[in-house]
């Protein structure tokens, strides 16, 4: 009877201080951020940085877009808490855009607030925008503005599913640009050509802090195959004979890498194997209309995309190592893991220039759907 | 007193080494190990482990000479009525600590990622109210609840497996050579607070049914402990390697929070929630242990005061979590806990083993 008198005891003193009272808040009292854009403040404005924040439709209708600048991110959180009347919440923060200006001096500023801060979730997906974050979300607004975090969201989520771009977290952005001799590689958003919505156009590089190149979408691609990160995407295709245009078409491929890395002498070398495995998507036949009864056809495409494609990752190889002099493709971890302590030291005196990068790729077609 | 209140399984056993053990440590073990013994840090696991090894073996051998091996009694037997209190109230200090600094830093965890504008005091002093309630159950309630918390700890692990798996590489871990012996033994230092909590055996010895089975339930616990361990700093090097793994203070969480979850959204929140109930298993179980040599010391009547020496031993750890002022405090005390438990599991059982030798007190 004692203990049970103890234990009733403590339970009605533990209810009383029940944690969650402290933490509580109305949903309608938060402002929740879903998309960050960061940018240099707007010409004529004090400060190093622009925060443009897109904030979830609780109680209104509509998404909401505000912008502060400050000489940090943490003083336009205080300048925002002056101004706004609810609480600015990072807990559902999905995108992190960076502005092409802020790109180029350096994301070090904000990168740090938002890794320091347990609410802000490293998995989120970050992208720098051709021009200024501030007016790409303002221009997505006008087109819609009850879609403009979906539109971002879902794009940069999902856009390896479909093409070779990269996805790139908050995590990868902070962990692998800082480590020396290595370069992330970001996607690069801008307003569409016609107008309508968005665009990838590529990727942009960063080492350290600073971007340090951008590509077009064909470099991406091949940086893509190359760094063997996991994308699908399509690849068209044009067939030759005598130096007669046979065949031409479209397949759609997944990719892989392997990485073999040995030593001639002093010399270091990789060996990448890409794999693209996948599907005839499309063909426009010029001599020969059945890829089902003559496999041979088949393997002459397989072919023909290996061969386009080393030759364009050949190309970005050479850009890689005369000009980047910075490993992209992510090849410097095989390296160390034969010879850690020798390596290490090389790292910060462009060590990759040095080395021979040898690729080579296969191609694995099948031949799908209706048609033969 | 109702023995049966006080009388664990082997089994049980086995889950409460690996509840002292496995809790809040876990968490910043990663990067702790590896800021000194680098990509070798899972190796670190391993030669610390020595530590924990030798206690309990040593444990063993020395209650293993007396017919009643309560550590009370053995005490009393060895170095009489007044030294032998004393060293029981030195255990039951150094348990008391153990489990301040433990309860210390479950509640800046909680108060970090969960709980921000909750104040520490309100955090800590719930933790202590669930854990003088459990404790003041007895024994054979805390060994059931291990059981029972050590099926959620799997779930734990599994989410951080998950995590290393589809984030991390294996290149991070390689070479295997190129070995650093002094980092390696640094590290295997840093890593002896981590393994505090097996020095319970000198108490729940007593407790065990099945005195034959002790010695094999205990290495069973310590081998779970240890492969714990050596898997979050596997996974811990392979997502961040050793040089990353010093910008996270807590990088097992900070692991779950870099896969993208579309269903559950927040893998680390779901840890987390699951982790609270792990995060006081040791504080049960060292609180226990404390209270109940603090009984037989005196011989005082469990019927009558076991409740209420508990509650005293959760104010004082209660107290006593409340005295850093940060965070960095808690980590400067933890390293203090390690080299504690170093002395107080080896240097207890080898000091009772040296008396019993000398005395020949061998009753059996």
């Amino acid at each position: 009877m004692k203990y049970r008198l103890m234990g009733i005891v403590i339970i009605l003193a533990m209810s009383t201080l029940l944690c969650g009272c402290w933490d509580t808040l109305d949903m309608e009292n938060l402002d929740i951020g879903l998309i960050a854009g960061y940018d240099t403040p707007p010409s004529g404005e004090a400060g190093q940085v622009a925060v443009t924040a897109l904030l979830a439709a609780v109680v209104e209708k509509d998404e909401k877009i505000g912008t502060y600048s400050a000489q940090t991110v943490g003083e336009t959180r205080s300048r925002r808490a002056y101004n706004e009347p609810r609480q600015y919440t990072l807990s559902q923060l999905q995108v992190m855009l960076i502005g092409q200006d802020l790109a180029r001096q350096g994301f070090r500023s904000i990168v740090d607030p938002n890794m320091r801060e347990p609410r802000v979730k490293p998995s989120i997906n970050v992208a720098v925008v051709n021009g200024r974050a501030e007016e790409l979300l303002h221009f997505m607004a006008k087109k819609d503005l009850k879609r403009v975090s979906d539109v971002l969201i879902s794009l940069l989520q999902t856009i390896p599913e479909r093409a070779f771009v990269p996805r790139t977290s908050l995590f990868c952005l902070a962990a692998d640009s800082y480590a020396p001799g290595m370069a992330v590689a970001v996607p690069v958003l801008q307003p569409a050509n016609n107008q309508q919505g968005v665009e990838l156009t590529g990727c942009a590089l960063f080492a350290q802090d600073r971007m340090i190149a951008q590509l077009d979408r064909m470099e991406t691609r091949s940086l893509v195959l190359l760094s063997g990160k996991k994308a699908h995407g399509w690849i068209p295709f044009s067939l030759y004979k005598d130096g007669q245009l046979y065949d031409e078409g479209t397949v759609f491929v997944a990719n892989q890498r392997k990485v073999k890395v040995s030593r001639q002498g002093e010399l270091i070398v990789f060996d990448i194997q890409v794999t693209l495995k996948g599907r005839l998507v499309e063909h426009a036949v010029v001599q020969h209309s059945s890829t089902l009864y003559e496999e041979q056809h088949l393997r002459e495409i397989e072919q023909a995309v290996a061969d386009d494609l080393k030759m364009q990752m050949q190309d970005f190889i050479e850009f890689m190592q005369e000009e980047l002099r910075i490993d992209a493709i992510d090849i410097t971890p095989y390296a160390l893991a034969k010879w850690r302590q020798e390596i290490t030291p090389q790292l910060e005196q462009s060590f990759i220039e040095d080395v021979l990068i040898n690729v080579d790729v296969e191609v694995k077609l099948q031949n799908t759907g209706e048609l033969g | 007193m109702d023995r049966t209140r006080f009388e664990i399984t082997s089994k049980q056993l086995i889950f409460i080494i690996v509840g002292t053990q496995v809790a809040t440590a876990m968490l910043s073990l990663p990067r702790v190990v590896a800021a000194e013994a680098g990509h070798h840090a899972w190796l670190a696991v391993i030669v610390g482990a020595v530590f924990p090894l030798a206690a309990v073996l040593l444990i063993v051998a020395l209650l293993n000479r007396f017919r009643d091996a309560d550590f009370a009694n053995v005490s009393h037997q060895l170095f009489g009525k007044f030294l032998g209190t004393l060293l029981i109230l030195v255990f039951v200090g150094y348990a008391t600590v153990v489990q301040s600094v433990v309860i210390r830093m479950f509640t800046e965890i909680t108060c970090v990622f969960m709980l921000p504008r909750t104040p520490i005091w309100a955090v800590s002093l719930v933790c202590t109210l669930s854990v003088v309630y459990a404790v003041s159950k007895g024994a054979k309630v805390i060994g059931r609840l291990n059981e029972f918390l050590f099926y959620l700890l799997i779930i734990d692990l599994l989410m951080i497996i998950g995590a290393g798996i589809t984030q991390g590489t294996y290149l991070n871990l390689l070479p295997v050579g190129e070995v650093d012996i002094n980092g390696l033994m640094q590290g295997s230092l840093k890593i002896v607070y981590a393994y505090a909590g097996c020095e319970v055996l000198l108490v729940t010895y007593a407790m065990v049914q099945h005195r034959d089975e002790i010695l094999k339930a205990a290495l069973i616990g310590e081998g779970i402990t240890v492969l714990i361990y050596l898997m979050i700093v596997v996974v811990g090097l392979m997502v961040f390697g050793h040089e990353g793994l010093q910008f996270f203070t807590w990088p097992v969480v900070t692991l779950l929070k870099i896969p993208y979850s579309s269903a559950l959204g927040r893998l680390e929140l779901v840890f987390l929630l699951l982790w609270v109930t792990l995060g006081v298993r040791p504080i049960m179980n060292l609180s226990i242990s404390a209270s109940y040599a603090f009984m037989r010391a005196f011989n005082l009547d469990f019927n009558r005061y076991y409740a209420w020496i508990v509650l005293g031993v959760g104010t004082g750890i209660y107290v006593l979590s409340l005295q850093p002022d940060s965070l960095l405090q808690v980590f400067a005390l933890a390293d203090y806990v390690g080299y504690a438990f170093i002395a107080i599991s080896l240097g207890y059982p080898l000091l009772y083993l040296l008396v019993s030798v000398l005395r020949r007190q061998k009753s059996l």
